[in-house]
């Protein structure tokens, strides 16, 4: 038999769900929590999520009023929480298109308990990303100049600046991450379109389904686009992180000037996504009691990918040094000797905060114990988020207050407007986060039942290393089929 | 790569289409385009640019609006007006061209001296100030604050009409001409016994012929002249040195070693520009076997001249005399060839003690070497400096056989102002007694700035009737009957006397803006003139001077044109030496002094602020924030102190000082600066900070240091008291030092976020913004310097790692391989050389550059920030310890590398190369990404990071009056740098190619291109041209042996280079 079939070996041996979780039982949790009224909960996370929106709205309006000047901004360092912000949001976005597409195409099935969620987030990042490139230009009404768009003066944009490559990744990333989440969307849109009890509700998920009607050959299509997508987006997982570290990478400022960096802005990508999936899961599944069908089997996981990826970008960390060292560069050395390392610096706290966070709480994941206790792993995804900022930062601003002539040296403060404009992209992302819970099934109802013991009829402890390639093969690549026609 | 093409259209390649005129010219294009050129000459080669209009041609509506012109002239008919040449036009004259600039000479005063100027005029409004190469105290250069006078003469705050006291609004000119008639009146009939008049010590010839007349009318007035950094000790000295009051001038280019005692003879004394011009050629080293002068400085706190010296000793400014004197002790007991006669001095200097804190090496060396070089040496002595010291410095001089040397001597302008301490203290005497009247203030200050003990705002009250001509509404006039404005200098007639006499006319380019008066005209009606004019009082007083009245339209005419009038008088050689007289004042001055300075016996020194002067340049904002050279701060000034006495009396930089005196003066509050170099136990202050009625930008800016200073403590004064402040006390002086609110905020910029509080919020220190607050080098070759012997032995040492002084210097050539082929720049290639070892930091190519390139001025809240504006800037280093620091300066402006890291990185193509290598900036295209800013090792770029020239509305009207029109004003959001004065090429470039000039530097037919920062260079630091030019001066200098390239191990292959600084240190010091 195939072995990309089989569940890898810590899962294989239990099924995904929880037991008694049946075709209907997923259906009914998932789907109620967009037909059943919101919880109070979700009204006061709304209504302070929407007012930290209404936050950045206003900073943003002074922002444009009056110029880049109200943010802390300053020469040497040009950029500051502005594009940190951007790279971090970025870095965020990767889980969703990893878990979703990577690990789909590597059969790994634990995947559909989180790769709704994860794809949701990922959209719902990158446009709290895409916010920063276009407000953080000194003259944002001009910011169309960056794209190749024809004109009289025949004037196009200059190819060689790698803001010009930011602009088509993101934008190809957002395109594919926004298509590959629609298109996996559309059987579970179908069966909220079934369950309406509204015309309203049955008018608009019966557009957004696209006529759906689970017959064979739309099973066929969809799952052959879900693939090409998936295969169209794998790339993009690594391309984009990489793309973005070229802003810095091809630049000649010392921390910026590395070619260890695609990899290490990947990883670290990954690491902040999965913290980000792990802090909102943990909060939802708890709200919305879909422990069920995210189990702590789920969470380990991502854990250890977790650790993983922590250790990577550890990795990176200390291989910055022995570069700085081994290149014999002194403009090199300053930056990583007394700028982020020698308490001396006037930033070595942001450095140090970020190896305590990124490298040094990650490491609790060694252990079983801590690996699956929820708290435990709710504290550490915080702390990555909050170090993967931190990162970001210190390769920002501590590379740029001083490069180098000693005479340009300078500091960095934040000023109000430059808070609430993060603090504001925090609530644009909740409120579109919480309207994605309200409105979508946040767990991919055909996926998860496609992984249910009952999906694939041969399923049977004495069968299971008996039956023939063929019948498995096609029980388990049409599960959703199975699924929708057993529901019917 | 499309970037570098030259912009000239190609010739079509065969097959291609060709347009033409005729046949013949289709049949051989090259020949018949030949013939074109030669038929029109002006009219071929900027239409085959591109360019839509020919400036020279006259065109249909250029014939018609000429055509009309000449008609609104002839119908205004034959009512003929004065022609006053000069004055700009109101009725376009035939000749003008609007768009062309024009330059008129004129002339500035600065302290004592006069410099010669040529003001740019753009259609009748003067926006450029240069020097006049053919004015001595100018020889084509200037210094920063001449620069920035400019903006005096477009201050928004400037007083737009007469007021009378207790009056809300401005009175009209009408009821203060009948206010000044019934004073004349008044005053005549006790023949002017109860009338004054206090004016700034002049050096005008019509003010003294005006003065004369007043005084044939008033024979009982008397006169007073007052200014608070004065040369009265300096000429005092002279005249107890010769009997006589002279002004000596050094020429520096002639000495071989200088000894500057307590005279910053580079920054603030009278006569800076033509002495650093000196300075700079006497150190000039091409070659290894050329030698250098020499520079010791004995001084208090690190002044621009001490930041050049060779060798400097930090010394209370009370023991320079002291020091002065024991060098005079040990020249007079040097024998034979040696062998120094002071005469009869030597027996006064052979009773000199020793001066505690110096080294035997800075007696017995530096005697030595003075008398080593005699007739090639100077010693020059500040004028804060009592007057025996400098009449001590005389018989220095006289028996070096420096005198005729290279010290000339010339008479003062105005012998009759000697003592103008003992004059405004006379004057405030008297108006207590009763005995003035009426007291008319010509100019200055002196509620603001008088000695303390004259306590001239109270006695001012108390006089009945007092006309106060200033050019704002300030201190003074708000305690006078009348404020009368007074015109700028270019907006008025007057003439001039430079130190060495030369003699030029003061002439106007423009009308005075809201009206207002000179001193000589106010001197005029005095006199009884009903409505004098300028013009015909300066002129008269040419016609008396000259021999043969027919001469006199001819010798006016070329003053105008020349900007001189009547050259130099021939100095007095050597004048004889009054020997007792000097020994006389060295025994009563030495007789004088009390305990030494010390941890016991604190001393505080007054000077000239390098940017405010006395204060009267407080509300000019380029000024007010011109960082400072050596403490870099913008819109404060500062007690500076040495480390060594803030540890001792616990002070950190920020603290506020209460000093104050047991016996006179008034306490002040002053912030603290720990200064390395400074003399320990040592409070040094510069005057003319903390005003309260300046103006918009001037109000509440840093401390005001005149209440401590008293007739007899003009310069400096020991036994202060110092005591920190608590924090009780600074809540009591905030509202002096920052106005409340977010409204009112310390800054012409836009956009504050923060609540204005003077003090910061943890510490309660006093907010100071800086521009560099990272003083070392840590080890870079960044401003590379090397002492001359050093330099012999390896004349390329700025090219190659070296351990001199035990630094690493030296930049290594490029590690990185350029990413495109190099590209060959035919035509021009523009670059720039700096000489290190000429710039002594004068600061003027900052503001040069400022008013050249429109550049904004942000506020002291913005430059806390780090977000000043200048297109170049002064990086100024410390090496050695902080108490006895080498200070390396390096002026950086955009190096417009030809591989361009900003080119690279901009996604808009907002910053491309041109095809003669400038790196230019496409403002309209940049849309503020900054990538290019973060990119540039040599942080030159700038980011309009609010709208620092101001909305509509918000910048007044008079301010961009100042504005060149060949520079675009730039907006917020857009990134802006150094552009090599762009407009300065192009404007040559289309001169050139009108006329047929070449652009060829030192060819008498040729273009000369200069950037605004090369012009106004005092010390020919800065060199800029074209590099293709072999012979051009940069080409030259980049050629030389200490030439190198800032950071180019980076690869970004600068068109501007650097000489290393040499130093030349004497080996016998140690």
């Amino acid at each position: 038999m195939s072995s990309v079939n089989l569940p890898i070996k810590s899962i294989g041996e239990t099924p995904l769900t929880a037991e008694g979780t049946t075709f209907r039982s997923i259906t009914e949790t998932v789907a109620r929590v967009t037909e059943n009224p919101a919880p109070r909960g979700w009204w006061i996370a709304f209504l302070i999520s929407s007012s930290f929106l209404g936050i950045m709205t206003m900073a943003i309006g002074y922002l444009f009023w009056m110029g880049v000047g109200v943010w802390g901004n300053n020469a040497p360092v040009y950029w500051a929480w502005d594009i940190t912000n951007f790279v971090w949001w970025i870095g965020i976005g990767h889980a969703g298109t990893l878990i979703s597409a990577v690990l789909f195409l590597f059969r790994q099935k634990w995947r559909t308990a989180i790769n709704r969620f994860a794809e949701a987030m990922t959209i719902f990042a990158v446009i709290c990303a895409l916010v920063f490139p276009g407000i953080h230009v000194g003259r944002a009404w001009l910011a169309y100049y960056m794209f190749p768009l024809p004109n009289e003066m025949s004037i196009w944009p200059n190819f060689k600046s790698p803001l010009i490559w930011d602009i088509f990744a993101v934008s190809t990333y957002a395109t594919v991450s926004t298509l590959f989440w629609f298109v996996g969307l559309i059987p579970d849109l179908a069966t909220l379109r079934d369950r309406a009890k509204t015309p309203l509700r049955r008018m608009i998920y019966g557009a957004l389904a696209l006529g759906w009607r689970g017959s064979n050959r739309a099973w066929q299509n969809y799952e052959r686009a879900y693939l090409i997508l998936a295969a169209i987006s794998t790339p993009l997982v690594l391309s984009v992180h990489s793309v973005v570290s070229f802003d810095f990478a091809t630049s000649l400022i010392p921390g910026w000037h590395t070619t260890i960096f695609p990899p290490y802005f990947v990883a670290g990508a990954v690491f902040s996504g999965f913290a980000m999936v792990m802090t909102l899961m943990l909060v939802t599944r708890a709200v919305y009691g879909v422990r069920s069908i995210v189990m702590m089997k789920h969470l380990e996981l991502m854990n250890k990918i977790m650790l993983t990826t922590g250790s990577l970008v550890g990795y990176a960390y200390g291989m910055e040094f022995f570069i700085a060292w081994y290149s014999g560069d002194q403009y090199e050395q300053w930056l990583f000797f007394h700028n982020r390392a020698s308490l001396d610096g006037p930033f070595s706290w942001a450095y140090w905060i970020m190896i305590s966070c990124n490298v040094l709480s990650p490491q609790v994941f060694w252990f079983k114990k801590m690996r699956t206790s929820i708290p435990v792993m709710f504290v550490v995804s915080i702390l990555i988020n909050i170090g993967m900022w931190f990162e970001r930062f210190v390769i920002i601003v501590t590379s740029l207050h001083r490069d180098f002539l000693p005479s340009s040296w300078g500091y960095y403060k934040p000023t109000l407007i430059d808070i609430f404009t993060y603090l504001g992209t925090l609530g644009l992302f909740f409120t579109l986060f919480l309207l994605f819970i309200r409105w979508i099934p946040m767990v991919a109802i055909s996926e998860v039942k496609g992984v249910l013991p009952e999906a694939d009829p041969h399923h049977d402890a004495h069968e299971e290393h008996s039956h023939d390639e063929d019948g498995h093969d096609e029980a388990v690549g049409t599960p959703g089929l199975v699924a929708a026609e057993a529901e019917e | 790569m499309s970037r570098r093409l030259p912009y000239e259209f190609q010739k079509p390649a065969d097959g291609s289409k060709v347009f033409w005129r005729s046949l013949e010219e289709k049949a051989n294009p090259d020949v018949y385009a030949k013939q074109a050129v030669a038929e029109f000459p002006q009219g071929v080669g900027p239409l085959e640019k591109g360019e839509q209009e020919d400036k020279t041609s006259l065109s249909r509506r250029g014939f018609v609006t000429l055509g009309a012109i000449t008609a609104a002239l002839a119908a205004e008919g034959c009512a003929r007006r004065p022609v006053e040449k000069i004055l700009p036009y109101t009725k376009m004259p035939e000749y003008s061209i609007p768009g062309l600039s024009y330059h008129y000479a004129t002339v500035h005063r600065s302290r004592g001296d006069a410099v010669g100027l040529l003001v740019e005029s753009h259609d009748g409004r003067p926006t450029k100030i240069e020097g006049n190469p053919s004015h001595p105290s100018s020889l084509g250069a200037t210094d920063a604050m001449t620069q920035a006078t400019i903006f005096n003469l477009y201050d928004p705050d400037r007083s737009r009409g007469p007021r009378k006291l207790h009056a809300s609004g401005n009175a009209t000119w009408a009821e203060l001409d009948a206010a000044f008639a019934e004073i004349v009146r008044t005053n005549l009939g006790d023949r002017g016994a109860r009338l004054r008049v206090l004016a700034e010590p002049t050096n005008s010839p019509t003010f003294q012929r005006m003065r004369e007349a007043v005084r044939s009318r008033f024979p009982l007035a008397k006169f007073h002249a007052f200014t608070p950094v004065n040369e009265s000790e300096a000429r005092e000295g002279s005249k107890i040195a010769f009997g006589q009051a002279f002004n000596a001038i050094v020429d520096y280019a002639q000495t071989r070693t200088i000894v500057a005692v307590d005279s910053d003879f580079l920054g603030t004394e009278p006569g800076n520009v033509r002495a650093t011009k000196g300075f700079a050629a006497s150190r000039r080293v091409l070659s290894p076997k050329d030698d250098m002068s020499r520079l010791y400085v004995v001084e208090p706190v690190l002044t621009t001249t001490g930041a050049t010296a060779d060798h400097r000793l930090r010394l209370p400014a009370r023991d320079a005399g002291a020091y002065l004197l024991a060098l005079a002790k040990e020249l007079a007991s040097l024998g034979g060839p040696q062998k120094v006669d002071l005469g009869d001095v030597a027996g006064a200097v052979s009773k000199a003690a020793d001066v505690p804190n110096v080294s035997k090496q800075w007696i017995g060396v530096v005697a030595k070497e003075l008398a080593s070089n005699k007739g090639k040496s100077a010693v020059v002595v500040g004028s804060r400096q009592p007057a025996w010291v400098h009449a001590l410095a005389h018989a220095i001089n006289v028996g070096l056989g420096n005198a005729g040397q290279t010290v000339s001597y010339f008479p003062v302008a105005e012998p009759t102002e000697l003592d103008q301490q003992a004059d405004i203290k006379t004057l405030a005497a008297d108006i207590e007694a009763k005995k003035v009247g009426t007291l008319l203030i010509l100019g200055g200050n002196p509620v603001y700035d008088a000695p303390q003990d004259a306590k001239f705002d109270a006695r001012l009250r108390e006089v009945q009737t007092s006309i106060h001509l200033s050019s704002h509404y300030d201190e003074t006039s708000e305690l006078s009957t009348w404020h009368v404005p007074l015109a700028h200098e270019l907006e008025t007639w007057g003439d001039q006397r430079a130190l060495d006499g030369t003699r030029s006319v003061q002439q106007p380019l423009i009308a005075p803006l809201f009206g207002a008066r000179s001193e000589i005209e106010t001197l005029a009606r005095l006199a009884g003139d009903p409505n004098p004019g300028g013009h015909e009082l300066v002129k008269a007083t040419v016609k008396a001077a000259i021999a043969n009245p027919l001469d006199l339209d001819r010798t006016w005419n070329n003053a105008l044109k020349r900007g001189v009038l009547q050259a130099a008088m021939p100095p007095y050689g050597a004048p004889a030496v009054k020997g007792p007289d000097i020994a006389g004042a060295i025994n009563t001055g030495v007789g004088k002094a009390k305990k030494p300075v010390g941890a016991d016996n604190i001393e505080v020194s007054f000077a000239a602020d390098p940017k405010l002067l006395d204060g009267r340049h407080a509300n000019n904002m380029w000024l007010q924030e011109l960082p400072d050279l050596l403490t870099k701060i913008c819109w404060d000034n500062v007690a500076q102190v040495s480390p060594n006495t803030a540890k001792a009396m616990d002070l950190a930089a920020g603290d506020v000082v209460r000093l104050s005196r047991a016996d006179a003066g008034q306490p002040i509050d002053v912030a603290v600066w720990i200064q390395p170099g400074t003399a320990d136990n040592v409070f040094a202050l510069t005057l003319g900070w903390g005003r309260q009625v300046a103006g918009r930008y001037g109000n509440k800016h840093g401390f005001n240091v005149y209440p401590l200073r008293t007739t007899d403590a003009m310069g400096f004064v020991d036994g202060v008291k110092v005591q920190k402040l608590a924090s009780a006390e600074k809540e009591a002086i905030k509202d002096k030092l920052a106005r409340p609110g977010l409204a009112g905020g310390p800054s012409p910029a836009p956009g504050r976020t923060g609540p204005d509080d003077p003090f910061e919020a943890e510490s309660q220190r006093y907010k100071l913004s800086q521009t560099q607050d990272h003083d070392v080098m840590e080890g870079r070759p960044d401003a590379i310097d090397a002492t001359l012997a050093e330099y012999r032995e390896n004349p390329r040492f700025p090219q190659f790692s070296s351990e001199a002084h035990g630094r690493h210097s030296g930049a290594v050539q490029p590690k990185v391989l350029p990413l495109w082929s190099k590209v060959k720049y035919e035509g021009h290639k523009w670059g720039m050389s700096i000489d290190l070892n000429a710039c002594t930091g004068c600061n003027a190519c900052v503001i040069a550059c400022q008013a050249e390139n429109n550049i904004p001025t942000v506020g002291k809240e913005q430059i806390e920030r780090g977000r000043e504006m200048y297109w170049i800037r002064l990086d100024r280093y410390f090496t050695g310890t902080e108490h006895e620091p080498l200070v390396n300066l390096q002026p950086v402006a955009c190096v417009h590398c030809e591989e361009a890291p900003c080119e690279n990185v901009c996604p808009v193509n907002a910053t491309e190369h041109s095809p003669e290598g400038l790196n230019d900036m496409a403002y309209n295209r940049c849309i503020g990404t900054r990538y290019c800013a973060n990119n540039c090792p040599y942080k030159v770029r700038r980011f309009n990071f609010l709208n620092y020239n101001g909305d509509d509305g918000v910048v007044p009207d008079t301010e961009k009056m100042h504005f060149n029109p060949n520079v675009t004003v730039r907006m917020r959001g857009v990134m802006e740098k150094c552009t090599y004065c762009v407009q300065r090429i192009e404007e040559a470039k289309i001169s050139s190619r009108r006329d047929g000039k070449p652009i060829k530097e030192g060819d008498p037919n040729g273009i000369t291109i200069q950037s605004a920062c090369q012009q106004v260079c005092p010390a020919d630091a800065i060199a800029f041209g074209d590099l293709n030019d072999k012979e051009s001066r940069v080409a030259t200098l980049a050629r030389r042996d200490r030439n190198y390239y800032l950071l180019a191990d980076l690869g970004t292959g600068p068109r501007t280079s650097y000489l290393g600084k040499l130093r030349n240190p004497n080996p016998e010091m140690g």
